[in-house]
């Protein structure tokens, strides 16, 4: 069993959902059961879970046509000058 | 009928069409790391110039949008290493207190009675507008909290490296990885639950 700072230390140094699946069972179960560190490291699953599912999430929304930020336009013209010089060296 | 599968798989998009095709995708990747429009768009410059150097590299296992995106990550935690380096990261007498702490000492937490959420995140991860407000939350957290925060749990560097990149203690990191929890659990709840008087 882990005390509350291995605990917190595992947290702060590795994303849960990356964890082993005995290390992330003994973890969840000291959590519910401390009433020390229980709620705050709950917290922190929680936020790594948000962390996680938002990277899942991501593409989509930086995919989604209705994103109202675009690259301006001289830019990306510039960038393409670049490419064509790289292209051509 | 391999030759054409083999075909199919290795067909490549050429350089010359990659921002018309993956430069907006890409753009708003780099932005909502950086922040900054102007390093996002020199981030997307140097991607596609490394790209172009390391094409003979590509395998075609991966779909080139993914594989360019690949390169974009370490471009970006190149960038905010390169930012976080010229700045000195201030500890503040709460910070100090906060790392002096019983609680921190002997649990490594900051209390043992945070503050709970105001609603059940979870509900929401089906819904994009919700990975929106999200986004903006993150973008909108305080330097150096938002660099900490999207090194360490976006980008997945470890501890040692970011510590080393913003010369601070593990202790510190811990301290702003809080801060930022904290601070996007109170952005987030305030402009989610007010979704629609905006």
């Amino acid at each position: 069993m882990f005390t509350c700072k291995q605990v917190s230390k595992t947290l702060n140094n590795q994303q849960f959902n990356a964890l082993p699946i005995w290390k992330r069972f003994v973890i969840k179960l000291h959590v519910k059961l401390c009433v020390f560190c229980g709620k705050y490291n709950k917290q922190v699953i929680d936020n790594h879970d948000l962390c996680h599912q938002y990277i899942r999430n991501e593409d989509a929304l930086n995919e989604a046509s209705s994103c109202k930020c675009f690259l301006d336009e001289s830019k990306k013209a510039t960038i393409r000058e670049k490419i064509s010089e790289s292209l051509n060296t | 009928m391999m030759s054409d599968v083999e075909k199919e798989s290795t067909a490549i998009t050429p350089p010359s069409e990659w921002v018309d095709k993956y430069g907006d995708y890409l753009y708003r990747f780099a932005l909502s790391r950086l922040k900054n429009p102007e390093l996002a768009a020199d981030c997307l410059q140097d991607t596609f110039l490394a790209g172009i150097k390391a094409l003979d590299n590509f395998d075609g296992r991966l779909d080139i949008k993914f594989w360019l995106r690949g390169i974009m990550r370490n471009k970006i935690v190149d960038q905010i290493r390169k930012s976080v380096r010229c700045k000195i990261v201030d500890i503040d007498k709460e910070d100090e207190g906060l790392m002096e702490s019983f609680w921190f000492k002997y649990s490594g937490i900051a209390t043992t009675n945070p503050t709970p959420w105001e609603f059940n995140p979870r509900k929401y991860y089906d819904n994009q507008e919700f990975w929106i407000v999200f986004k903006e939350c993150v973008e909108n957290l305080n330097e150096p909290l938002r660099e900490a925060f999207t090194l360490k749990m976006l980008e997945d560097q470890t501890t040692e490296e970011i510590c080393k990149e913003m010369n601070i203690s593990t202790n510190y990191l811990w301290v702003l990885l809080h801060r930022a929890r904290e601070q996007l659990k109170l952005s987030l709840t305030e402009k989610w639950l007010n979704r629609d008087s905006n």
